[in-house]
């Protein structure tokens, strides 16, 4: 019955498989991906299965969630952007899926696992970096030299610079990472309160209304996190897009 | 409720099972699920969600720019109907002005015409009756001549016992009136 707080992380296989030597089970985290892409692909295509010039509720909703990311991906990326939109659009629904589908009780957070988040952070910053070097050539570089920086201070603000792009896909995957997971377990852990103080006897339940009205509050705020995080993800992404397509600061 | 939280965590001495997934090699298989729903959803997003939301928004900005087209068009028709409209109405104001006019002016001379006629009459009427009352005058006064000479034939007759002629008493009378006339 008592679960420890990050009993929930663990990863556990339903079907073995091996790839080439390579494991590949399906585990829980690979049953909720796929629960992701099918909720995720259901809303997105049913939202337009019937897309009319005048919206219904369904419609409305995908078109805010695409104009939601246009327009991020138009503010921070500009024009050059759009041909990269399919992508971010597609990392903002998947990273939001799983966030929301984290929240569903007994569900496993896709993204709380940092495997995941570096993948995508690892693959975003090879994307960007290839990138801008393919759009800029060695121009690209430029972004490691600000300009209007004394001669003397240079060396040190290059090497600063060049630092803090490639701690980009640490930053990038462990600021999801972290939310997801310091918002699961403070959860599970009021959670638990609400279990142990009530298996106390008649004064432990009257006890434990303080922690069921925090896990209340909790879920309402890892609901906002979830979105927020989604959001940071995708528009961290633009920006370093950005950088790829006009570097130079 | 310390007891109940630290005899839970006890129970799991292995540490964040995201810390683990090189040892447990469980990162190789999310990886590769990740890499497979991801591009699952990036062709769904790319082939079908793309595309559409494209086409239903270009549609709408084509719909909304056409409708503001006929707006500004039907507009102009509506301007147009007011302006022939006004044109209308004036025209109209203008030939039933002309037409008071006309009335008025045909009133006119028939009213003049009628007066002239009334005029004319009246004119002939006051001549016709000027000249019978002159001829009138003229009968009375003749007659009176002859009253006279034989009133003063008679009293001649009668006071004198004489019988003069009337041919002396008509001079004697015609000279007496000659006198007093003047």
């Amino acid at each position: 019955m008592a679960h420890s707080p990050i009993d929930q992380f663990k990863v556990k296989p339903i079907a073995e498989f091996q790839l080439a030597g390579i494991d590949v089970s399906f585990t829980n985290s690979s049953l909720w991906m796929v629960i992701v892409l099918g909720l995720v692909s259901v809303f997105l295509i049913g939202g337009m299965r019937r897309s009319s010039v005048v919206p219904g509720r369904w419609q409305s909703m995908v078109e805010l969630a695409y104009e939601f990311v246009a327009g991020m991906v138009r503010d921070n990326v500009g024009k050059e952007g759009k041909s990269y939109f399919p992508f971010i659009f597609t990392l903002f629904m998947f990273v939001l899926g799983s966030n929301l589908a984290g929240m569903i009780p007994g569900s496993f957070t896709v993204t709380s696992h940092i495997a995941v988040n570096f993948a995508m952070a690892l693959f975003v910053f090879l994307a960007v970096t290839v990138i801008g070097f393919v759009k800029n050539g060695a121009g690209y570089l430029r972004l490691f030299v600000p300009s209007g920086v004394p001669g003397w201070l240079l060396p040190l603000i290059v090497l600063i610079e060049i630092i803090s792009y490639c701690t980009r896909p640490i930053s990038l995957a462990v600021r999801l990472f972290a939310n997801m997971l310091a918002g699961h377990i403070m959860m599970k852990v009021f959670a638990g309160f609400i279990i142990s103080l009530s298996a106390l006897g008649a004064f432990g339940v009257l006890g434990a209304v303080a922690p069921f009205a925090v896990t209340v509050l909790l879920t309402g705020l890892e609901i906002l996190v979830a979105c927020l995080q989604a959001f940071v993800f995708t528009i961290l992404t633009c920006i370093y897009l950005n950088d790829a397509m006009h570097p130079g600061h | 409720m310390a007891d109940a939280t630290t005899g839970i965590v006890e129970q799991d001495a292995g540490g964040l099972p995201q810390l683990n997934v090189i040892e447990d090699g469980t990162y190789t298989n999310q990886i590769a699920w990740l890499v497979l729903t991801f591009a699952l959803l990036y062709i769904v997003v790319s082939r079908m969600i793309v595309p559409k939301v494209t086409d239903v928004m270009g549609e709408r900005e084509e719909k909304i720019a056409g409708d503001l087209d006929d707006a500004a068009r039907l507009q102009k028709e509506a301007e147009e109907v007011r302006a022939s409209y006004e044109k209308a109405i004036a025209q109209a104001r203008a030939g039933a002005q002309e037409t008071i006019q006309k009335a008025k002016d045909a009133a006119q001379a028939d009213i003049a015409k009628a007066q002239a006629k009334l005029d004319a009459k009246i004119a002939a009427n006051s001549a016709e009756a000027e000249a019978r009352i002159d001829a009138a005058k003229t009968d009375a006064l003749a007659s009176l001549d002859e009253i006279a000479t034989d009133v003063a034939a008679d009293m001649i007759a009668k006071l004198s016992g004489a019988d003069p002629s009337a041919a002396d008493v008509k001079k004697a009378v015609a000279t007496a009136i000659t006198a007093k006339g003047a």
